[in-house]
């Protein structure tokens, strides 16, 4: 047993409890980014591409393998449920746009949208979390953030090319996803049961390890913001967007 | 002018920019409710604290300005901080000026060519040096504000039949960028000037490059000032109305040109008269696509600070023409003024948050 094992020990059940709701989460996004890389394959004719979105897709996957040896030396067996509803809903409507043959707005649901959710959440539990598991979460964080920026440079290129077009289509893929990722984070759900969470809903407990969903809800939409504001998107518009999410 | 920013069509390139704040959480409320649309509830002020203060400083606004109704238009956009009201209560953190930063970013990924720094936002770039790349000018705007409230003052003056050199005027905040430019362009006008400011020894050395031209009397205690002035011009950076309406004398006529506000109104029968000073009009309009930020109860009406952004892109003047820490001289103020006018501005009828002054409407 090493030192950062020792400092894992000195948790108490709740915050393990937490940390455990918490890899859950991040297992189960992971996986569910993975098969979306996976199924975005068929989207692209060469296979420079392809190859790219299979090795994004391994990526997650590696990402996901990370989080379950650090929830194994935590002592915690996360909960992996794709069809856990928040993620079956992100996960089916990734899906109708890969059946679309839409690879734009796959690219704004996994590159966009979860990135931004996963980095700031990872970042986030990275800052309060025990060294080993802080390390493995900065870590990911860092990876999540490195590949979104060939997906910037595309979508920015297509903005260019028919702004009111992407916008329009921007705005419909944010109605649709972006809208269950913040009620994850929002003071209420639509569910009864996120179907990740062990016991009663985490969000009531993350003050427990320094953490608070209001400002995890507030890093993840920052983060969202500043990416379309890379992307050229409007200000005016993004706000209003993000304006009418659950809070 | 116009064309495109690299990676952004088919909108018209905003010549100039002008980066703000709100001053409270109804304002932000408005803008956030505005764009939440009608059918969807109201936030609570709670769950506007949890949302706003995440917010990256960006375009809110669309407008168009003209120097004439028929005159072509130019294309800004207004920048909002999102620096709440909170945060301008204490001592500006890392975070307060990462957002005046990013907001000057913005202005520059926009393709501004010039931008004028609203309310606190100049305080804080000036005081922290805050950098901007070579192709944006950054300009605090308080010479327009200056000049404004100097011709404000008199406007008032003129609409009550009182004479300004038979008046004590007190200026409060006479040390700041717009303060001191006040006072240096109404000394000698006056009966007498009143000058009060926190800091004793700069609130001294204003005071003695002013004695020559004019009776000046300083004190670090406003209240020992604000009974004895008939006119006072309020323009401190209080992150809250500081000053009560009724400890001015009871004839007192009072600018109020802070940003936020300066004075506390507790009724609105008061013997005093209350504008807000520093506030301008353009003739040739001024064009909003969102209808939320900044409502006056006169159109076409706006911040001093703001316009002159506006002023020097009409201009082509693409300078940093007002650069803060009290340098601004009044013949300064007079070039700033004959452009503006140039431009189609002019002085917007005095007004406070119960309208406009029933004397302008007479007039």
């Amino acid at each position: 047993m090493d030192d950062t094992c020792v400092a894992a020990s000195e948790l108490t059940d709740q915050q393990r409890a937490v940390f455990a709701d918490v890899l859950s989460q991040a297992i189960t996004g992971e996986l569910i980014g993975m098969a979306n890389y996976a199924a975005m394959v068929r989207l692209y004719p060469h296979q420079d591409d392809q190859r790219d979105m299979l090795l994004a897709a391994a990526s997650e996957l590696g990402h996901s393998e990370r989080f379950r040896r650090a929830a194994r030396e935590l002592g915690v067996t996360p909960i992996v449920n794709l069809e856990a509803p928040y993620w079956l809903r992100i996960r089916t409507t990734f899906l109708r746009h890969v059946d679309a043959n839409d690879p734009i707005a796959c690219l704004l649901i996994q590159e966009v949208m979860l990135e931004s959710f996963a980095y700031s959440m990872y970042h986030a539990v990275a800052d309060v979390a025990y060294d080993r598991l802080a390390t493995v979460f900065r870590a990911i964080g860092d990876e999540e953030d490195a590949h979104g920026d060939h997906a910037v440079e595309v979508l920015k290129r297509k903005l260019g090319a028919n702004r009111e077009a992407f916008e329009h289509k921007l705005e419909q893929v944010h109605n649709e996803v972006m809208s269950t990722l913040a009620e994850m984070m929002a003071t209420k759900d639509s569910v009864e049961h996120c179907g990740l969470c062990r016991g009663e809903c985490v969000k009531g407990n993350l003050q427990l390890v320094g953490l608070d969903r209001a400002t995890l809800r507030g890093l993840a939409l920052n983060r969202y913001l500043r990416t379309l504001d890379r992307i050229g998107v409007r200000g005016e518009l993004s706000l209003s967007w993000v304006a009418r999410l659950p809070v | 002018m116009g064309g495109t920013v690299a990676g952004v069509t088919a909108l018209p390139t905003p010549i100039f920019a002008a980066i703000g704040h709100q001053e409270s959480w109804s304002q932000i409320a408005s803008i956030v409710g505005h764009m939440r649309g009608p059918a969807q509830p109201a936030l609570t002020e709670t769950q506007l604290r949890e949302i706003v203060p995440w917010i990256p400083p960006r375009t809110v606004g669309r407008l168009t300005v003209a120097a004439a109704p028929n005159a072509s238009p130019i294309h800004g956009i207004y920048i909002d901080t999102f620096i709440t009201p909170d945060e301008l209560a204490v001592r500006p953190t890392r975070r307060v000026i990462d957002k005046v930063r990013d907001g000057i970013r913005a202005a520059e990924r926009e393709g501004a060519r010039v931008a004028s720094l609203g309310g606190f936002t100049s305080i804080l770039a000036e005081a922290m040096a805050i950098p901007c790349d070579g192709n944006l000018a950054l300009t605090t705007g308080n010479t327009l504000t200056a000049a404004l409230i100097v011709r404000g003052v008199e406007r008032a003056a003129s609409l009550l039949g009182r004479s300004l050199d038979a008046e004590d005027l007190l200026i409060i905040g006479a040390t700041g960028d717009v303060g001191s430019a006040c006072a240096r362009s109404l000394v000698g006008r006056t009966r007498r000037l009143l000058l009060a400011a926190r800091g004793q020894e700069r609130l001294e050395r204003e005071a003695a490059q002013l004695r020559s031209c004019g009776a000046v009397k300083t004190s670090t205690e406003v209240s020992e000032l604000l009974r004895q002035a008939s006119f006072v011009i309020a323009v401190t950076s209080a992150p809250a109305p500081a000053f009560a309406l009724e400890a001015c004398a009871p004839d007192a006529i009072v600018c109020d040109a802070g940003y936020p506000k300066n004075m506390q109104v507790a009724t609105v029968n008061s013997s005093r008269r209350v504008f807000w000073g520093g506030m301008g009009q353009l003739a040739g309009g001024i064009a909003k696509n969102d209808g939320v930020q900044y409502s006056f109860p006169v159109a076409h009406a706006a911040h001093g600070c703001m316009i002159e952004g506006a002023v020097l892109a009409m201009t082509g003047r693409f300078e940093a023409f007002s650069t803060g820490r009290g340098r601004i001289t009044p013949d300064r103020v007079l070039e700033m003024w004959h452009l503006a006018t140039a431009c189609g501005m002019s002085l917007a009828p005095l007004f406070d948050r119960t309208g406009v002054w029933p004397e302008e409407l007479a007039s």
